[in-house]
């Protein structure tokens, strides 16, 4: 655990500083004190306490992952067991189709939202310090893109195991590694660092730790917001013309 | 005999549908490829790279030496900002360190004065700000130290630390996050391979025509974890040779072959668990939601992320 060592070697040395530092102070005159006083402010989180972090950066991750889980079995689904051939056989147009699958899911979304929220305030006692009309906005889009995350890659698939297992893949490392949940997408590698950006959640990290731990409000997240906007009509797309009405 | 009979056939179907599913196979091998180098070369878990700006109030030697002891890998090359900028940008989250030099901070150093720097850190970046705080702080101190003592390299303490790091001595996180990304990669295929196995042999109703055959719940059951764990305990050893040795160069001090053995009797438990949730969910999507309440805290715990002797006594 790299890390980890690395925090315990920082202490071993502050203990050392200090320790050395120490009986020099108690026995001479005060010669050896610091030439400047190096305040080092954590903003945002005075005490450095990870919650104010954690809590909102994993719903974040909850948010993207079970909605694009959902999403993407929902659509598979009715092609492995084959009532998406009734469906062909209606009047019902592709977008109509995974429109109308993507709403329900959208709503379950954020009633999940909801209850995660009361928790993260009322559970874990994480302030939400920024504008909420933010947040929810913020959200609402948010789980619509990953919707449409779940969506495209049910294009590509046609069992629900793959279904399961590779939106599982396709979200999980991205989500947990380079969207910004621990490091900022700004501080990854070149390769980790394109897949963050093409990952919803690098989008929504910075909203939702924004809004409940920075205190932000729209003008401050605007930028965000729009990317997330983006990716709409992108995975829209992608999903409704990639498919193609086969298979029967 | 007829019953180990049975469980290799039942086996080798299981297989026969896997081998057949090419986009499944395409992601069983992205994740113990790509990913697994992805995440390994992706510096997520170590300071590197770390966005850094610098209010420079004073505009002396001493403060350019401080802008320029800020340097890659471990830091981006610091940003010149104006004051006014400080809270747009860390609002904005585009720095997780400013340090902010003020007006005359050369000037009464030298006077002696023990005038005040400040190092502002975005405490949302939780690994970053905790690494990197130490870090600057060593930096701007050792920098102000050297510029006093008018010679660099005098050594500052009259007893020096030397730290050795044990089985990684350069903290490669390649080293660790590579492995790490295997063993979850274990758990994650094991649990939904063999649960989506008894899953989807129920919603096609296969699982009916199996049970009026002359087999016990437990041939079937074998059956599948034989096979899935097969085909895992397979990806996971093409990834420590091919992946992980040749690939990422990442030494394995000990012995694969015993790697192996224990991954094979892991497989068995996560297997299990897999078949255990199967046999609970009526449906792939209720295996989806049941895995994540089952995986997420099994991979949280696991202590991949944090040592178990940090946790609460009664999570760990």
């Amino acid at each position: 655990m790299p890390f980890r060592a690395e925090t315990i070697r920082g202490y071993l040395q502050g203990m050392h500083q200090l320790y050395l530092t120490d009986p020099a102070i108690k026995t001479t005159v005060p010669s050896s004190s610091p030439a400047a006083d190096i305040e080092v402010r954590f903003k945002y989180n005075q005490d450095f306490d990870s919650i104010y972090a954690m809590v909102p950066a994993n719903m974040s991750m909850l948010l993207a992952l079970f909605p694009a889980i959902l999403m993407a079995l929902a659509i598979v689904r009715e092609k492995e067991l084959g009532s998406i051939t009734n469906l062909y056989v209606t009047p019902v147009s592709r977008v109509e189709f995974l429109l109308g699958k993507q709403l329900p899911y959208i709503a379950v979304a954020m009633t999940n939202f909801i209850v995660m929220m009361m928790l993260a305030l009322f559970v874990f006692k994480v302030p939400l310090k920024g504008s909420f009309p933010t947040l929810l906005a913020g959200v609402l889009i948010y789980v619509t893109t990953m919707t449409g995350y779940g969506m495209v890659i049910s294009a590509f698939t046609k069992t629900q195991i793959a279904a399961l297992f590779g939106t599982m893949i396709l979200t999980v490392l991205p989500a947990t590694q380079f969207a910004g949940m621990m490091t900022p997408v700004s501080s990854l590698a070149a390769g980790a660092q394109l897949i963050g950006r093409g990952f919803p959640m690098s989008y929504f990290v910075p909203i939702s730790v924004g809004v409940f731990t920075k205190g932000l409000g729209f003008a401050d997240l605007s930028g965000d917001l729009l990317a997330l906007v983006i990716f709409v009509p992108i995975f829209t797309l992608i999903s409704v013309l990639l498919p193609r009405k086969q298979e029967r | 005999m007829r019953k180990v009979a049975n469980i290799y056939w039942l086996g080798v179907k299981e297989l026969r549908s896997f081998l057949h599913d090419f986009v499944l196979l395409a992601l069983v091998a992205y994740a113990f490829s790509l990913a697994i180098t992805l995440q390994a070369r992706s510096n997520s878990q170590e300071l590197h790279n770390a966005s850094i700006a610098i209010v420079d109030e004073d505009h002396s030697v001493l403060s350019r030496r401080i802008t320029h002891a800020f340097f890659p890998p471990l830091f981006q090359v610091p940003k010149l900002i104006a004051e006014r900028d400080i809270i747009p940008s860390m609002n904005g989250g585009k720095f997780t360190f400013v340090i902010d030099i003020p007006p005359d901070f050369e000037r009464y150093v030298l006077a002696g004065y023990q005038p005040g720097l400040q190092i502002n850190v975005d405490a949302t970046a939780m690994i970053q700000a905790g690494l990197g705080s130490g870090y600057a702080q060593q930096i701007v101190s050792t920098e102000i130290a050297d510029f006093l003592s008018h010679a660099e390299g005098v050594p500052l303490s009259t007893v020096n630390l030397d730290v050795r790091i044990a089985f990684n001595p350069n903290l490669t996180t390649a080293w660790f996050s590579s492995v790490m990304g295997i063993i979850n990669n274990i758990s994650m295929l094991a649990i939904i391979l063999a649960g989506a196995a008894v899953v989807r042999e129920r919603e096609h109703g296969t699982m009916d025509h199996l049970l009026v055959m002359p087999l016990t719940p437990f041939e079937i059951a074998l059956s599948k974890v034989w096979a899935n764990g097969l085909v895992i305990a397979v990806a996971v050893a093409l990834s420590l040779y091919l992946v992980l040795r040749m690939m990422l160069g990442i030494p394995v001090a000990g012995s694969i072959p015993l790697f192996m053995v224990g991954v094979v009797i892991y497989l068995f438990f996560a297997t299990a668990v897999g078949i255990f949730l199967g046999t609970v969910a009526r449906s792939m999507p209720q295996l989806g939601l049941l895995y994540m309440l089952v995986f997420l805290p099994m991979n949280m715990l696991s202590g991949s992320n944090t040592p178990l002797e940090s946790m609460p006594v009664w999570l760990a």
